[in-house]
């Protein structure tokens, strides 16, 4: 099965009629993705001499040409990886060259000032993401040196990620409205997709909030828009984009930065108008096209039950979310649960069914990304239910909820950290980051490290010395594997 | 018979047909992640080889004399009469080599560790080759021997008028960037 959401199941047999392909027939026309690489054993050095490969099975060659083996290929790429999560963070805060030393806030600053002992090294600085780049140019340090580094960078993208918090404005939380319901009855929809600028985004709702015989409205195609007193609304996960398209309740696509290529591809085949956000001369000729697009009977038929909305509040700061578990009188364990879609399983399958699964057994959960956005999209995170599901800002995730308990001295009740799916590097990095604080984390995507025994072990002991651990699989783990690593891990 | 065609000019030597070869029909976990940690380590049935000028998988040719088949002393190999496929029965197979030795085109491996000789034989219990099912390019095709010699026909004439006129030095090409 592709997704859980029988909406969306609908849209895919209409996609499979009008033979349009999507990004789960992408995925199965790449299989089997590049074999080297999923196991770590492609060399990521920025040299030209290669692409070199080492043979996992021992037959072909051990060494690249340089004299390179694999346990040192596979740290090179954990580096790799971990350094652009952390050039991913970096790129989020707005004055990234005033910052010298990056630290957490207290009391996490105890956790980091322990894992640094554990991982050797001083203070961490923003200077050591670029000293880590030089590491990638030619191979000079041992795997062991290389997994260490790829840890600090872990702790260091936290720290970025903070940063970034502290430089926006503190607000206890916002609204979110998630589900395919949005996109029912007649109005003018316009999509979002990645993230065009907010002040863009705040004049278009201001334009198309003036009187109008068709209602305008703004809807996130799985990207986190943050606005001032709210989220945007969203019609689906990141995953499902290419799905709200098809249903032709679409009227025009709004492209920031970020968003995936495959959405300008889509738009032209299904005669979408685009308009990219750096594009901009005027709203209003946003809203000209929209209603143009408006006027040409759709050729689907979709029409979603409105009801298929459901509310929720994002916690935006740590204070919030430690004031609402003091007023619930919170004793219970807590699982944090977040990640993007990933077509190694089926879409919403591992949130839902986890979230179900964990608070029939007493858990708490907090969730974001796309696991949040499906929390709310089966009402798991709406207000006024028993143990509801909570929602954290998607920037800050784990660590919000890491702050929260470490101020009220409830670190202990976090039972565990799990990635249903991993897209961006920075998501790696921040489990690096939280294994290495000494967290346990667990990824549900297989990641590239089975290519060496030695990096796999080093990285294990490590962890396991600063009280760590990171839990991950040789297969996309199930549900039920990954109840099973919470229930373990009281 | 139909037998594994290999299209050269599709051929990139990325070398996932060998990969999964080895994770599907060598490993018991079937993943490649569970089969690079298994012992004795997986071994694939077929080889990608490369020369300066191009790269090839090689794999049982499926001979219609097949020297192996007379040579083999356990009766190990057979032909299956079903598809004409020869096959290694594997609990026959007394490790003795004497295959290896004999095929003309190198493409019968020893497994020392599992006692037992490997040859591609098409995954002929399954429904697709599983490294026909996976080569990214399409470079490896489950032909019918008999048209194979009218393909290559066919691919004659197409070269031959492409060419024609050409100065193109044998699929050489360079490329300036800029004036």
């Amino acid at each position: 099965m592709k997704t859980v959401d029988p909406v969306s199941q609908e849209l895919l047999r209409s996609a499979a009629d009008r033979g349009l392909d999507l990004n789960w027939e992408r995925y199965q026309k790449l299989q089997p993705q590049d074999g080297f690489l999923r196991v770590g054993l492609s060399c990521p050095y920025g040299c030209l001499q290669g692409p070199c490969r080492i043979d996992p099975f021992g037959r072909g060659p051990d060494h690249g040409l340089c004299g390179l083996d694999r346990d040192g290929m596979v740290a090179a790429l954990l580096l790799r990886l971990s350094l652009i999560g952390a050039l991913e963070a970096l790129n989020t805060i707005p004055a990234p060259d005033t910052i010298s030393e990056v630290s957490l806030p207290a009391p996490l600053d105890e956790m980091a000032t322990q894992a640094l002992k554990n991982l050797e090294g001083d203070s961490l600085s923003v200077g050591e993401i670029y000293r880590t780049t030089s590491l990638l140019q030619r191979p000079q340090e041992t795997p062991e040196q290389m997994v260490l580094q790829a840890l600090r960078l872990g702790i260091i993208t936290l720290g970025l990620l903070e940063q970034r918090q502290t430089s926006l404005d503190a607000q206890g939380s916002l609204l979110c409205k998630a589900g395919y319901g949005l996109l029912a009855g007649d109005k003018i929809t316009i999509g979002i997709c990645g993230h065009p600028p907010r002040e863009l985004i705040e004049a278009l709702l201001k334009e198309s909030s003036r009187k109008s015989s068709v209602r305008v409205q703004l809807v996130s195609l799985g990207d986190w828009i943050r606005l001032n007193d709210g989220f945007l609304p969203y019609a689906c996960t990141s995953g499902e984009a290419e799905l709200s398209l098809i249903s032709g309740k679409i009227n025009l696509v709004l492209l920031g930065s970020g968003a995936d290529p495959t959405i300008s591809d889509l738009c032209q085949r299904l005669d979408v108008p685009l308009v990219e956000s750096q594009e901009v001369q005027e709203t209003g000729e946003i809203l000209r096209l929209a209603r143009q697009a408006y006027s040409i009977p759709s050729e689907t038929s979709f029409d979603p039950d409105p009801s298929l909305v459901h509310k929720a509040r994002v916690i935006m700061t740590a204070q919030d979310l430690e004031s609402l578990l003091r007023k619930e009188k919170f004793h219970a364990r807590l699982a944090l649960l977040g990640g993007a879609d990933t077509p190694q399983h089926s879409f919403g399958w591992i949130p839902v069914e986890l979230t179900s699964a964990l608070r029939a057994e007493g858990y708490l959960v907090a969730g974001w990304g796309d696991a949040a956005l499906w929390m709310i999209k089966n009402g798991f995170a709406s207000e006024g239910q028993d143990h509801a599901a909570r929602i954290l800002d998607e920037y800050q995730g784990p660590l919000l909820a890491l702050k929260a308990l470490a101020v009220s001295g409830r670190l202990e009740s976090l039972q565990g950290i799990c990635f249903t799916g991993l897209k961006a590097c920075r998501d790696l990095a921040v489990a690096l980051g939280l294994a290495g604080l000494g967290l346990k984390v667990c990824v549900a995507v297989p990641l590239p490290l089975w290519g060496s025994e030695r990096v796999r072990n080093f990285l294990a002991d490590k962890l396991a010395a600063g009280g760590g651990l990171l839990t991950h699989y040789d297969h996309p783990a199930n549900a039920e594997e990954i109840l099973e690593w919470f229930l373990n891990h009281r | 018979m139909k037998v594994i065609g290999v299209h050269l000019d599709r051929c990139t030597g990325c070398k996932t047909c060998e990969l999964y070869c080895a994770v599907e029909r060598g490993s018991s976990g079937k993943t490649l992640p569970k089969a690079v940690q298994e012992t004795p380590v997986p071994k694939p049935r077929l080889r990608v080889e490369r020369t300066n000028d191009a790269c090839l998988t090689i794999q049982c040719r499926q001979c219609v004399e097949a020297p192996c088949l007379n040579a083999c002393p356990s009766g190990a190999l057979v032909r299956d009469p079903k598809n004409e496929i020869v096959v290694v029965r594997e609990d026959r197979c007394i490790a003795c080599w004497t295959c290896v030795m004999l095929c003309p085109f190198g493409v019968i491996f020893p497994w020392p560790e599992r006692k037992f000789a490997l040859k591609c034989d098409r995954c002929t219990y399954m429904e697709h080759p599983v490294c026909v099912e996976v080569c990214p390019t399409r470079a490896l095709e489950v032909v019918d021997k008999d048209k194979i010699e009218e393909m290559y026909r066919e691919k004659r004439r197409i070269e031959a008028k492409t060419d024609a006129g050409s100065s193109k030095e044998e699929g050489r090409m360079r490329c300036d960037l800029g004036s």
